[in-house]
């Protein structure tokens, strides 16, 4: 999982350093790329859990985690839309990284079994770091990381 | 470490890797207005969500 864990990263990084300039467009690149890893997330996800090798409860955590942040991206990507200046659209990248921050955090209590555990550890944390990246771009703050917390059981 | 038991994984993640970088530079090709960007976020999210409701 660990090399699973470095393939997205290093992709998502080759995919922040062309990222267009202005703050609008940039916002909605995050939103989209945060999309592109969600679902692809999603889908290694529903495929390990055919392969039995995440258990049913927690197959179920991930796929209402996972809903949770398509009403947030969603939300993020109407916010921005109507964001006419760069204060506007930090406020919709803030508001968004702190559910996601929530949902994460929430992920490293709930599950236990190490392929899930990695797997939305990836997506959810690919996602806040697409978020985290832009607010810094534009000039704001995000927060730290939130811990992941947790272990096998 | 071993060499011979690491390659079946990368095998695996290869194509994973293209994919996602594939779709990822998609997205960042020119052209595209700010409202195709978010329509195309929103379409995502859709899915995500519907995914997320029949699993």
């Amino acid at each position: 999982m660990r090399y699973r864990n470095f393939a997205f990263l290093s992709v998502l990084a080759l995919f922040l350093a062309g990222c267009p300039t202005a703050t609008q467009e940039k916002a909605a690149q995050a939103s989209l790329e945060a999309s592109i890893v969600i679902q692809t997330g999603q889908q290694a996800e529903i495929a390990a859990f055919n392969q039995q090798l995440i258990p049913v409860s927690e197959h179920q955590f991930i796929e209402t985690q996972f809903g949770s942040l398509a009403v947030i991206g969603k939300t993020a990507d109407s916010c921005i839309a109507g964001a006419n200046a760069q204060a506007a659209t930090l406020v919709c990248l803030n508001t968004a990284l702190n559910g996601v921050d929530s949902i994460y955090s929430n992920g490293g209590l709930y599950l236990k079994s190490q392929q899930a555990r990695s797997i939305y550890q990836v997506a959810v944390g690919g996602f806040r770091s697409a978020l985290a990246s832009i607010i810094v771009a534009l000039g704001g703050t995000a927060p730290a990381t939130p811990t992941f917390a947790g272990g096998a059981a | 470490m071993n060499v011979a038991a690491i390659i079946p994984l990368l095998e695996q993640l290869l194509p994973l890797g293209i994919n996602l970088y594939q779709e990822l530079q998609q997205s960042t090709q020119t052209g595209k207005t700010i409202e195709q960007v978010l329509a195309q976020a929103d379409a995502n999210w859709d899915a995500i969500a519907a995914a997320a409701k029949g699993n």
